[in-house]
């Protein structure tokens, strides 16, 4: 017997109206703001906006890798002004320290006494640029924030506001004085996105859109404008938007055979002979909230392994390591993961 | 230039003294009348020091034979009114009598007719032991079998490389030969069964589904996609989509969705008796 066969069997089944309900629907409609409020400075990246999408619907973190010129910055800064959010950016160098980002302790020399300064991790939306650039002792101080969510200075306990989301950025050239982020500290991020270069014509639309930004008189004088100066500071959306797109993640049905699909991925990772680490269980959880942010933002109240799929390279491959042998054999992360996940027996 | 000589005289002299203690020996006689005589052992420095030589500047002659069996360094001249007194270095290579004034030279090539300086350089060895003690001769057996276990060892070793190249490739292609034998077809009929006859867990839920993934990869040529790609690809393509969505109301959209239930007899069914042979291999 053909597919075709198949299909026409098929054909005779049932099926349900995939209407969603009103509380998806307006979820639905909010994201589309948002992608639209993008839309006006950013070309293209839909993919990108997607997982920022899906970070901050789960409170993920997010790693953003990619060359510099890719948007990052404005796609942040674009995000946390269409939901107003408090957005801080912290530029990671080689002698930038832990109280840098967390705050500190300072003595006001009126009083004499010590009061609390704090640092730019209190905030909403963390951009921390180049992570890889400060040393290890910043980035575990930051890590370590991002995991327990409150920040202790001067022996007080600090909580971080709600929502907190990091985006941290890392360049994959450049590798010269840099310090690679250990497994065990990737592990925290829920996705590691590796960004790609425009399309042939989206990069014309960005040129076209550049072309007519102008310039803005201050002054005396005049300074050429970017494409911050176009954002928009009229939120597209409030808090509690936000809010019910995150209730709405937490109300999207997994079926058990998805749960299997999970384990099932997750436990080839560990004993794939070609690779030396393989998935820890934070990599299943974060694969099942990644998958129903998608599967809402897409507009069904259900998984499928579509999300699962178009997920796992950004949930497992920065939690793998591709062992001697694989390395000598030539192959890589991405070709390991996909032969895992096409592997049917 | 002077001091730049001093200097590089020193440093000479304290190398040498670092290499090797030199026995410095004052020579008060330097009036042209024949000195004490001076002693040494074969290969150990003397210095002979602040030596007065009348005439002109003198220098060591060029060691140019190496059958020479003494040799002479002046490691500093000093100016003693119309003459110069010398610090020599002096070492001999075999025992004998030496004049040390055989071995220098005026700078200016005039004729040097000096009272001799002699020095007796003594052995060290006895008289019979001219050369060194020869080494013992190796008496162990393994000495003997040297190149027989060479030879072994070299066969032993050409024989473990072809048996990784030939026996261990080998077991690879039979590895592989059972691999490949494994076809989606043939995985997915007995879960088909099962799931017809209701006792199908939820991991062998999953698997199935899987499979039915690569079946219709390996049918439509799609090999060569990513996972996420050949999932989008499988939804456009008309007859695929249609099993994934019936799949979907199967197992992942919540109990009760559906208008009736999915009649998984009718979705597998033609999936039971596909050929083994049309898999993706």
């Amino acid at each position: 017997m053909t597919g075709q066969d198949a299909t026409a069997q098929v054909n005779s089944m049932p099926k349900a109206a995939d209407e969603p309900n009103q509380e998806i629907k307006e979820v639905i409609e909010f994201i589309d703001k948002i992608r639209t409020r993008v839309a006006t400075v950013v070309v293209g990246q839909d993919v990108v906006v997607e997982r920022l999408l899906i970070a901050l619907f789960t409170g993920g973190h997010l790693l953003l890798q990619g060359v510099p010129g890719l948007a990052k910055t404005l796609l942040v800064s674009v995000l946390s002004k269409t939901i107003d959010l408090e957005f801080a950016r912290v530029q990671f160098t080689i002698d930038l320290l832990p109280s840098d980002i967390l705050g500190s302790e300072v003595l006001d020399q009126k009083t004499n006494e010590f009061r609390v300064h704090k640092g730019p991790v209190f905030t909403n939306l963390l951009l921390a640029d180049e992570i890889n650039r400060a040393a290890p002792k910043v980035q575990g101080a930051l890590l370590e924030a991002m995991q327990e969510r409150k920040v202790t200075i001067g022996g007080e306990n600090f909580s971080l506001p709600a929502p907190f989301l990091v985006i941290a950025t890392q360049n994959p050239v450049e590798q010269a004085g840099t310090f690679e982020l250990p497994e065990a500290q990737l592990d925290r991020f829920m996705m590691l996105h590796r960004l790609v270069y425009p399309k042939p014509e989206e990069e014309k639309e960005i040129l076209r859109r550049n072309a007519q930004l102008g310039i803005r008189v201050e002054g005396k004088g005049a300074v050429a404008q970017t494409e911050f100066d176009m954002l928009s500071n009229e939120p597209a959306g409030s808090s509690e938007n936000l809010i019910a797109a995150m209730q709405a993640v937490q109300q999207v049905y997994v079926s058990e055979a998805f749960i299997e699909h999970i384990v099932e991925i997750v436990n080839r990772t560990r004993n794939h002979p070609l690779l030396e680490l393989g998935c820890s269980p934070r990599a299943g959880i974060s694969l099942i909230k990644a998958s129903r942010a998608r599967a809402l933002i897409r507009g069904r109240h259900y998984v499928v392994p579509d999300d699962l799929y178009a997920l796992a390279e950004d949930v497992i491959l920065h939690r793998i390591r591709l062992n001697y042998e694989a390395l000598a054999d030539g192959h890589t992360g991405t070709s390991v993961l996909q032969s895992i996940l096409r592997e049917f027996d | 230039m002077i001091r730049f000589s001093f200097i590089l005289s020193l440093l000479l002299i304290s190398c040498s003294s670092g290499a090797m203690t030199a026995a410095p020996v004052q020579v008060t006689e330097a009036n042209g009348n024949e000195t004490a005589e001076l002693k040494t052992t074969v290969g150990f420095p003397l210095r002979i020091l602040q030596n007065k030589i009348a005439g002109s500047h003198l220098i060591a002659k060029p060691y140019t034979d190496r059958r020479v069996p003494a040799m002479v360094r002046i490691i500093e001249s000093f100016p003693h009114g119309s003459d110069f007194r010398y610090d020599i270095e002096f070492k001999g290579f075999e025992p004998g009598r030496y004049n040390v004034i055989d071995y220098l030279q005026r700078e200016d090539d005039s004729e040097l007719a000096s009272a001799p300086l002699w020095v007796n350089v003594e052995p060290i060895l006895a008289a019979d032991k001219v050369r060194p003690i020869p080494l013992p001769q190796n008496t162990s057996q393994f000495r003997s079998y040297y190149v027989p276990i060479l030879f072994v060892s070299g066969i032993a070793w050409l024989a473990g490389l072809l048996a990784i190249l030939f026996y261990g490739r080998g077991t690879l292609k039979k590895a592989s030969v059972v691999i490949k034998t494994k076809t989606p077809a043939e995985k997915m009929r007995p879960l088909i069964d099962a799931a017809i006859a209701g006792n199908l867990t939820s991991a062998q839920q999953a698997e199935l589904e899987r499979i039915l993934s690569e079946f219709w990869s390996g049918k439509l040529n799609l090999g060569h996609l990513p996972a996420d790609q050949l999932r989008s690809t499988l939804r456009e393509h008309p007859e695929a989509t249609k099993m994934l969505e019936q799949i979907d109301y199967w197992l992942h959209r919540p109990a009760g969705e559906a208008t009736q239930p999915v009649d998984i007899n009718a979705l597998l069914k033609p999936y039971q008796g596909q050929s083994t042979t049309t898999a993706s291999e």
